[in-house]
């Protein structure tokens, strides 16, 4: 007991001691007094420090390489070569480069994932719904292997969902106990192309929450009920080839059967259906009928893109159908896809003096079914522009303005045939704390209609992130984009945990 | 991503200090400045390393962060022209798992800053460009990483020692930094700032940065591990870095948007 605290006063008291020189001025650090004290660490690589040349007279160079022991060997003689990245391989190449048989054993992959728990409730009167809006378990899975120049991917989510009527997967939709996000492989196949295979999620284009020139599948249902926002990107089932040049690179995508958005049927989302005039819900579901000849009814989408300076610049291209079933079939009661041709171009980068980012894009759609606007069953035309500014206000708070307009082509003399959106987004981050809230507002003044996003999350480790939001909707009329949505407005609790 | 607000990742995370410090006459107080800030983050051509980041706030608790860092210092007739480029890929947490943060760091404009998150396959460029804001949450600030330039801040020499320069910083352009002065301590042979403490105007101390552990990796003098401390919220945080490596043969290519969205994972730091 005595020899404790003798231990112990004389600790203090050499504590005391330091901390008196280290008033004065700070203590070497280990590796720069000369003295070895790298037990213990825990890299465990180091046989510890040496004194660098120019420390101690004499030449460096350590184990880890031949730097300071003279002339590096030139490509050929053993000094590898200083393009080939893999040259000098070291224990943690190894990894990435083993030959194992293909695909391997489980162990050969990375695996990771989380799982998300969430419910919400509708808070306004509702028509044809029930008042759960979610209640969902999620478990994502991802498995992750890489060979040298190769790497696959497999993403599922193993959803138990209580509001869902339908339990059978259906991997097209994504509804069911079963949603694979994302299966596909990707080859780096020479210096100047790329090539991914399989289910993938894609973006392109510069809005936020608006899309003008990126055609890929979204989901407009997860999103509205309070589902993550990366469960916005819907996937596809596609290839993409990607080729690199000084001049530009380009982006080519072919999707052999059309992946339409996962849109809003009157399942889950009330919504106006357009054959009763009137918002209807889970018992009038809408009768949509999808192309989906394999080969035959697929997608090509292009994307030519460089950076100039400072500033991001593309073109677009995209020939497949409308996302969404924007059309009528003939005589019937069903929705469709009628056939869409888009063109369009985008810049993005920094202001000058203001500061911030600033983004423009527009895109032309091309209504392949009706070009001259005479049929009332298939949309017309449409000309889009998007302009919008980010910019950080204060420390931690940063916010962002987004106009967006589209106008009808070919409408018939005093009809209204154009619709401005504006979105507005704050988001405030405590980084301390792990909390960051967000609100990301919708208004379109000319249909009087709008949506409100806020959101809030905490992460009280780094494991654990709780999430609550909601999602408010209005409208003056009941057949607007958000106004049909109207009584669907709900909030939401979620609870994440990562492995 | 909550995770990574304004911050860009850095230099003084790979960047070894000078090694071949000549002695001779007394430098003035900018050169030293100059030195440090040369040895700090324009060492070798370019730089990777496996970063491990331990947050520790006031209670105890610890968050990790791990990353793997390219570097590549952008090249003209032999040069060094002041620009680099940063790939910042996350390891851990499992939430930022395949995120990747990429800077392309101007020496007099703005920096230009994506991210890039893989479950919407999506390239966002990041607006906020305040230099002096915490490091996906940490106590270090992006400008602690990436690099404070010598020319914001006058300079005067306070002492020097057997050891070190001891140099006191006023900013230029005080509306834009949250101290009133800092004092480093630099190594007189190595110009590695072993420590700088961080002053309020009524000569409260409440920053301080600390290097806790140098290696020298061929032949460059590397802080492999290094602190900073919220004196006043009581919290700290520390970097160590392993598997550092120079001269990798790092290409411009790779901090681009082909990479941005696949990552050259036959470059990245792997776990053991």
């Amino acid at each position: 007991m005595i020899a404790l605290w003798r231990n112990l006063l004389s600790t203090a008291v050499l504590l005391a001691l330091a901390a008196q020189s280290a008033h004065a001025q700070p203590a070497l650090p280990e590796g720069l007094d000369g003295r070895s004290r790298a037990q213990g660490q825990s890299d465990g690589g180091a046989n510890g420090p040496e004194l660098p040349q120019g420390l101690d007279g004499r030449t460096g160079g350590s184990d880890d390489g031949p730097a300071g022991a003279g002339p590096r060997l030139p490509q050929g003689l053993g000094g590898g070569s200083a393009r080939d990245t893999t040259a000098e391989p070291t224990a943690e190449d190894t990894d990435a480069q083993s030959d194992a048989p293909i695909f391997g054993l489980l162990t050969d992959w990375r695996l990771g994932g989380y799982i998300d728990t969430r419910a919400g409730a509708r808070v306004t009167p509702r028509t044809d719904q029930e008042g759960v809006s979610l209640a969902e378990t999620r478990v994502e899975v991802k498995a992750l292997r890489s060979w040298p120049d190769v790497t696959a991917t497999v993403r599922a989510h193993l959803v138990a969902d209580a509001v869902a009527e339908q339990h059978e997967p259906d991997l097209q939709s994504g509804q069911g106990a079963l949603d694979l996000r994302e299966a596909n492989v990707f080859w780096r196949a020479t210096d100047f192309m790329d090539i991914k295979a399989g289910r993938q999620i894609l973006t392109w284009g510069t809005g936020d929450f608006v899309f003008l020139n990126d055609l890929f599948p979204k989901d407009y249902r997860s999103f509205f009920i309070g589902r993550r926002d990366t469960m916005l990107k819907a996937p596809s089932d596609a290839v993409k080839a990607s080729f690199y040049s000084d001049l530009a690179n380009l982006d080519v995508v072919y999707t052999p059967q059309f992946d339409a958005d996962r849109h809003i049927t009157g399942d889950r989302l009330s919504y106006f259906n357009p054959f009763q005039q009137r918002i209807v819900g889970d018992g009038t579901p809408l009768d949509v009928r999808q192309p989906d000849d394999l080969f035959t009814d697929d997608e090509w989408a292009a994307r030519a893109h460089r950076q100039i300076g400072r500033y991001g610049t593309a073109l677009y291209f995209y020939d497949g159908f409308w996302k969404s079933p924007e059309g009528v079939l003939r005589n019937s009661q069903q929705v469709t896809f009628p056939r869409l041709r888009t063109y369009g171009a985008s810049i993005e980068g920094p202001v000058p003096t203001l500061g911030g980012i600033a983004n423009a894009e527009v895109a032309y759609y091309d209504s392949l079914d009706d070009r001259n606007g005479t049929d009332p069953t298939v949309p017309n035309r449409q000309a889009r522009l998007l302009i919008g500014y980010e910019r950080e206000i204060v420390a931690n708070l940063s916010g962002s303005v987004q106009f967006f307009r589209t106008e009808r082509l070919n409408d018939p003399q005093g009809r209204d045939d154009r619709r401005n959106l504006w979105t507005v987004k704050l988001q405030k981050d405590w980084p301390g704390e792990q909390v960051s809230a967000t609100l990301f507002a919708f208004y379109s003044p000319t249909a009087q209609d709008g949506y409100l996003r806020p959101r809030m999350s905490w992460s009280p480790s780094d494991r654990w992130t709780l999430e609550v939001g909601a999602n408010w909707l209005f409208g003056a009329d009941d057949d607007t984009r958000f106004g049909q949505l109207k009584h669907n407005t709900n909030a939401f609790v979620g609870a994440r945990i990562g492995f | 991503m909550r995770a990574v607000p304004t911050l860009l990742l850095a230099a003084l995370l790979l960047a070894p200090a000078a090694a071949n410090a000549q002695s001779g006459g007394a430098p003035s107080p900018l050169e030293i400045a100059e030195r440090a800030e040369q040895a700090a983050y324009y060492q070798a051509k370019d730089g990777r390393a496996r970063v491990q980041m331990d947050i520790v706030d006031a209670q105890g608790r610890i968050r990790e962060r791990t990353m793997t860092i390219l570097r590549h210092d952008m090249m003209k007739n032999g040069e060094q022209t002041g620009h680099q480029r940063f790939y910042v890929y996350f390891h851990e947490p499992a939430d930022i798992r395949d995120t990747v943060f990429m800077v392309h760091k101007h020496p007099r404009t703005n920096d230009d800053r994506w991210l890039y998150l893989p479950a919407l396959d999506l390239v966002r460029r990041i607006a906020a460009e305040d230099e002096r804001s915490s490091f996906v949450g940490s106590d270090y600030f992006y400008e602690d990483v990436s690099g404070r330039g010598a020319n914001e801040d006058t300079h005067t020499l306070k002492e020097t020692t057997d050891t070190y320069y001891v140099l006191r910083s006023e900013p230029k352009q005080p509306g834009l930094v949250e101290f009133d002065h800092y004092i480093s301590y630099i190594h007189k042979e190595t110009f590695i700032p072993v420590q700088v403490n961080y002053f309020k105007a009524d000569g409260t101390k409440y920053r301080q940065y600390t290097v806790d552990k140098v290696e020298t990796i061929e032949g460059h003098p590397t802080v492999v591990k290094s602190t900073m401390r919220d004196l006043r919220g009581g919290g700290h945080s520390t970097l160590t870095y392993t598997q550092v490596d120079y001269n990798v043969g790092l290409s411009a290519d790779i901090f681009t948007e082909r990479y941005l969205r696949n990552p050259p994972r036959g470059l990245l730091t792997s776990g053991e």
